[in-house]
């Protein structure tokens, strides 16, 4: 039987002293482990609360002038009479609507087309420099340009809905897409799948938690760039809002918006996730 | 005429380091209800082989002609297992194995029958509407092989099916393996570099050297299909094992 050359060649060395340590281990600061279930929800908890605080002991300690920071209960206030009034609810809506139909626009171009570029090369090879050249110019600095071609109405402010979501979301679907382990792709090939039904009954079912992943991501920035269209040329919605607040220094109506724009994100944003675990529910195990 | 026949397969990759042959001159044929396996050290090219047969790969040169056809692509006449588990998430088990019966368009009636006839052979009915993420490692590996069968290939091709089990589950699968094949008569080509599993399983067995992989030598095992693990004690399963060992271990010494 052969020998492994090397092997009796080896030389000796002096075995490594490494200095005995006995760590204490951590609660806190450990990578990836749970933590205790009352320490976590206490940690939920305090993040929660912590803006909340800071602004309240902000406000009593009367470090910031109450014109300029004014008091939680006043927001409260100021936050029932616009609702009261319908501005909230009209705005609200006006600003929704506006992010439905520019993301949903958005999604209807991205999906397929990222989809396509994931499973075929040679789409990807087609768009992939150009996406990616483009979504590195600011979609904000379209607004003067959108505004110059587009007019003051809807279609400037659902254009930059547009404009700021569908590159990232077609990138980051193709990207899914890539992901699909390639044995599952073999496997469907030697059992006697074709392209489209390799494209239907697996890359697609594979790629849709993921799809709905990169929505939530891009949703919020629809949701960013949905109020700095209205900053700019609006008679309605939430960014249109703050500017009114702005120009009567109704901070504390300012306050009401970003909170609800707040509560509007983490409500899309889990409407989404929902929508995700119900149509593919083997992705969360 | 061989059932299945690999004729002087060459492989060649060009890397950015040049161009390496991964298979050199590999002819190899399997007959109709034989169970081969090909064992060779691991990178020698045993899996780039089992592609090409499945048809996932070109072969930079040779044929594989099965009944004495060539093969053109991948098909369902060609089952393949791979080492890592394949199966779709989504669907449960039972849905894994029914995945080819669905794309060859029989009737509902007929897959649900075939189903149910593999989730008994495989003795995997209890689990039959349980998702792939829930079941242990040699179950998994049970669906993987039970979708290849469903579609009754003219060969099952295995790459390295084991390879991520414990050694008892192992030990278990290969008796499974056995009694499958047996029941099933289907022709079984399987990759490995277990040697021990090799012999256990096959009837015949290619050495497969590496870099570039060529068939090394040919060995008939002497135990006939009805055997057990009884045999891995005795002598001429040592004497086997040993011999095929020395052959790789000579492989090892080249590099």
């Amino acid at each position: 039987m052969a020998s492994i050359p090397g092997l009796l060649k080896m030389r000796k060395i002096e075995k490594l002293q490494l200095p005995r340590r006995r760590r204490k281990r951590s609660v806190f600061w450990r990578v990836r482990d749970d933590i205790p279930r009352r320490l976590e929800l206490g940690l939920m908890l305090a993040s929660a609360l912590m803006p909340m605080l800071a602004w309240t002991l902000l406000y009593i300690t009367g470090a910031v002038n109450p014109i300029f920071l004014p008091s939680p209960i006043s927001v409260v206030k100021a936050g029932w009479e616009m609702l009261g009034s319908g501005v909230l609810l009209g705005d609200t809506w006006a600003s929704s609507q506006r992010v439905l139909i520019g993301f949903g626009i958005a999604v209807l171009i991205s999906v397929p087309l990222g989809l396509a570029m994931g499973a075929f090369r040679s789409i990807r090879a087609l768009f992939e420099p150009m996406i990616g050249l483009i979504r590195y110019a600011p979609a904000t600095a379209f607004v003067p340009l959108l505004l110059i071609w587009l007019g003051l109405g809807e279609p400037p402010k659902i254009a930059l809905v547009v404009l700021g979501t569908v590159f990232f979301n077609t990138l980051m679907t193709a990207n899914v897409v890539w992901q699909v382990p390639s044995e599952l792709i073999k496997a469907a090939l030697t059992l006697g799948a074709g392209s489209a039904t390799i494209f239907r009954k697996v890359i697609f079912p594979h790629a849709v938690p993921g799809i709905f992943d990169a929505m939530r991501v891009n949703l919020a920035a629809a949701w960013n760039l949905i109020v700095v269209s209205e900053l700019i040329a609006a008679d309605q919605g939430l960014g249109f809002r703050i500017i009114r607040a702005q120009k009567f220094l109704h901070i504390d109506q300012i306050f009401v918006v970003l909170v609800v724009i707040g509560l509007l994100g983490v409500a899309s944003d889990f409407l989404l996730r929902a929508l995700r675990n119900r149509l593919a529910p083997w992705s969360q195990e | 005429m061989a059932h299945l026949e690999v004729r002087s397969v060459t492989k060649c990759f060009k890397g950015r380091a040049g161009a390496v042959t991964a298979l050199e001159n590999v002819n190899l044929r399997a007959e109709l209800g034989e169970f081969v396996c090909i064992v060779g050290a691991s990178g020698g090219g045993k899996s780039t082989l089992l592609s090409i047969i499945a048809g996932l790969t070109d072969a930079s040169d040779g044929e594989v002609l099965l009944d004495g056809e060539p093969i053109d692509g991948p098909g369902p006449d060609r089952g393949l297992v791979f080492q890592n588990y394949s199966l779709y998430p989504w669907r449960n088990v039972a849905q894994n194995i029914a995945f080819g019966l669905e794309l060859a368009g029989i009737s509902r009636q007929d897959i649900d029958r075939r189903v149910e006839y593999y989730l008994d052979v495989m003795d995997l009915t209890k689990w039959a509407h349980v998702r792939p993420t829930q079941l242990s490692g040699g179950m998994r590996q049970r669906v993987a092989i039970a979708r290849s069968l469903a579609t009754e290939p003219e060969v099952l091709l295995l790459d390295e099916p084991f390879g991520a089990l414990d050694a008892h589950t192992k030990s278990l699968m290969q008796d499974f393996l056995l009694d499958v094949w047996r029941r099933t008569g289907t022709t079984v080509l399987m990759v490995t570099h277990d040697v021990e599993e090799a012999i256990f399983l096959a009837q015949r067995i290619y050495v497969l050297s590496s870099h570039p992989g060529r068939v090394k030598q040919e060995i008939t095992v002497p135990f006939g299909p009805d055997r057990d693990q009884t045999i891995r004690r005795a002598e001429r399963f040592l004497d086997l094992r040993d011999e095929i060992k020395a052959l790789l271990l000579a492989e090892v010494a080249e590099v």
